[in-house]
């Protein structure tokens, strides 16, 4: 009844979202029998690199900043990873980072075997050179794009940033991806008065939870309207109300995140259960949900 | 919303009370906040240089860490003075599991893996509960805490090159223990030390057994993963690890992950 179809199926809408306990393979296993009806691992590149120096997360009232800083082992190491977390049965969406279309294909060509698809993260707000600064730059990101698309027949997803994210999405659809998230963190630093410092390590960070709901959503609103490719949204849901708002207004898929430091794993369950009771209750489907809020 | 682990995210600022060299790698730094329990950590932050996860060694209204210089950032904390301040982010993780029904437990160190087994040798002895405890280091060079545990347990002494007590190594040592008269043995050390640990314990079918892990923390809150031994997220679900959830997830036994993520076997 919840089952989602956005390039693979899935048996439910909910997704991990990349950066939560997507290192190891076997952490990603244990979410994925935790509910979660696919997986976004950890976003990977083509170096190895060790991330930022700590403090790496700022809890706040109203959510968490983190500058984890892309640290990955590098795509070749990650493979083993990615086998591992394969056993978990739900379906792998391997995040992304590069800098130009080359290194997108490289990597795309050596995981293709394991990966249910791919996410391309051009838009992490904390690491100078990658992410956010890709996706500045739109005639590079359509040719990541491009270049990405040429390299795989799986499901190709755009990880957008509040930056431009309805000239991406329409290239995204152009260049035909089969959907774009929306939205990665919002960046975001703190200064420590008493020490007069950055308060992070990486000095900037990305914002996540609850605060990001309302402007997430309103992205997954424009895009849902402007583009005929899928909508998974991702901002602040720590919760199944949460979770069908973002469907209300035209996601076909949710990821979650910090919903899980404040839910813990279960949180998968809780919001499938949700949706399952508001579908018997409503006696509808849940593609009839999707963008049923949404008038243009 | 409050985030569910009681892992406590927010810094405090405190000031380093007493600064106490243990030995010529280790020194221990004291400072005033929440009174942890033995095997829970704090994350330690020096501004600028970064943070790092640290086992408690002391507890009380005024705890502290004890640190070994291995790196740039041991270094800083063994530059720090009475009167500096640093962020103190604690206690976090589960600390070790205590029963007050037993009477005798076995403490079984390596390295510094002894900082948070002296304050559980304290609490034990607090509890009435009898304490043996067997120490290794490399050489006599290495040894701490050694009066501190000998005035709480009975302490069997090793060093890889026989400079104190029995040549060999703590494993060796725990090999020759008559294990049935303990309810419960505690591991702290090396990963590789905690696999051989392992090792005896599994050939002798003793069960009873806890060990407390390093993991590399980043974030202390469960949210990057990198601490991860097998499923077990270790910054909130450890350091302390019992025997199933060691054997349920022992392919990652032996395996370290690095700052970027990367397995490495030891």
């Amino acid at each position: 009844m919840l089952e989602v179809f956005i390039g693979f199926t899935m048996d439910n809408p909910t997704m991990l979202a990349s950066g939560i306990l997507g290192v190891s393979g076997y952490t990603m296993r244990r979410v994925a029998k935790s509910g979660a009806g696919a997986i976004v691992t950890k976003s990977v590149g083509i170096q190895e690199r060790e991330g930022n120096p700590g403090p790496v997360v700022l809890e706040e009232e109203f959510g968490l900043i983190n500058s984890i800083g892309l640290s990955n082992p590098g795509y070749r190491k990650f493979l083993d990873e990615i086998r591992i977390a394969r056993e978990g049965g739900k379906p792998i969406v391997v995040s992304l980072f590069g800098s130009s279309p080359e290194e997108f294909s490289e990597m795309i060509n050596y995981l293709e075997g394991e990966a249910d698809g791919f996410e391309l993260n051009l838009s992490c707000p904390h690491v100078k050179g990658l992410g956010m600064e890709v996706s500045s730059d739109l005639e590079l990101s359509e040719e990541i794009m491009g270049e990405a698309r040429k390299n795989t027949r799986k499901p190709i997803f755009l990880k957008l940033g509040i930056k431009n994210y309805l000239e991406l999405g329409k290239i995204a659809e152009e260049k035909k991806l089969d959907g774009v998230v929306a939205i990665n963190t919002l960046p975001a630093l703190r200064i420590d008065l008493e020490f007069k410092c950055p308060s992070l390590g990486g000095v900037r960070g990305g914002l996540s939870g609850p605060c990001l709901k309302p402007v997430a959503l309103r992205c997954v609103y424009d895009l849902y309207s402007e583009l005929d490719i899928k909508v998974i949204g991702v901002g602040g849901i720590t919760s199944g109300e949460d979770a069908l708002e973002f469907i209300m207004a035209g996601a076909s898929a949710v990821q979650i995140g910090t919903g899980i430091l404040y839910k813990g794993l279960e949180i998968f369950k809780e919001v499938e259960n949700y949706l399952r009771e508001y579908l018997r209750k409503e006696k509808c489907a849940l593609e009839d949900l999707v963008g049923i809020a949404n008038v243009g | 919303m409050e985030l569910r682990f009681k892992c406590p995210s927010t810094r405090s600022k405190v000031m380093i009370l007493k600064v106490k060299r243990e030995n010529y790698k280790v020194k221990t730094i004291f400072f005033k906040g929440k009174t942890p329990n033995p095997g829970q950590y704090c994350m330690i932050w020096i501004p600028r240089k970064g943070e790092k996860p640290m086992a408690y060694s002391y507890i009380g209204r005024i705890s502290g860490v004890s640190v070994e210089k291995i790196g740039n950032f041991t270094a800083s904390i063994h530059a720090l003075k009475p009167g500096d301040y640093i962020g103190v982010r604690g206690p976090c993780g589960n600390g070790f599991s205590v029963k007050k029904e037993w009477s005798e437990v076995l403490l079984v160190s390596g390295g510094v893996g002894i900082a948070p087994l002296a304050p559980l040798a304290e609490k034990l002895r607090s509890m009435g509960i009898r304490v043996k405890t067997l120490m290794g280091f490399k050489t006599s060079k290495d040894v701490f805490f050694l009066d501190r545990l000998r005035s709480k347990s009975e302490v069997v002494i090793v060093t890889e090159d026989g400079s104190l007590g029995i040549k060999g190594l703590v494993s060796e040592a725990l090999h020759s223990e008559k294990l049935d008269q303990y309810d419960q043995v505690v591991v702290c050390g090396p990963e590789a030390m905690i696999v051989s640990c392992i090792e005896v314990l599994e050939n002798k079918n003793f069960t009873d057994y806890q060990v407390s892990f390093s993991r590399y923390m980043k974030c202390g809150i469960g949210l990057c993963g990198h601490c991860s031994f097998g499923e077990i997220v270790t910054c909130i679900e450890g350091p302390v690890l019992s025997r199933e959830e060691i054997m349920e997830n022992h392919q990652d036994l032996g395996v370290f992950r690095t700052s970027s993520g990367r397995r490495e076997i030891v």
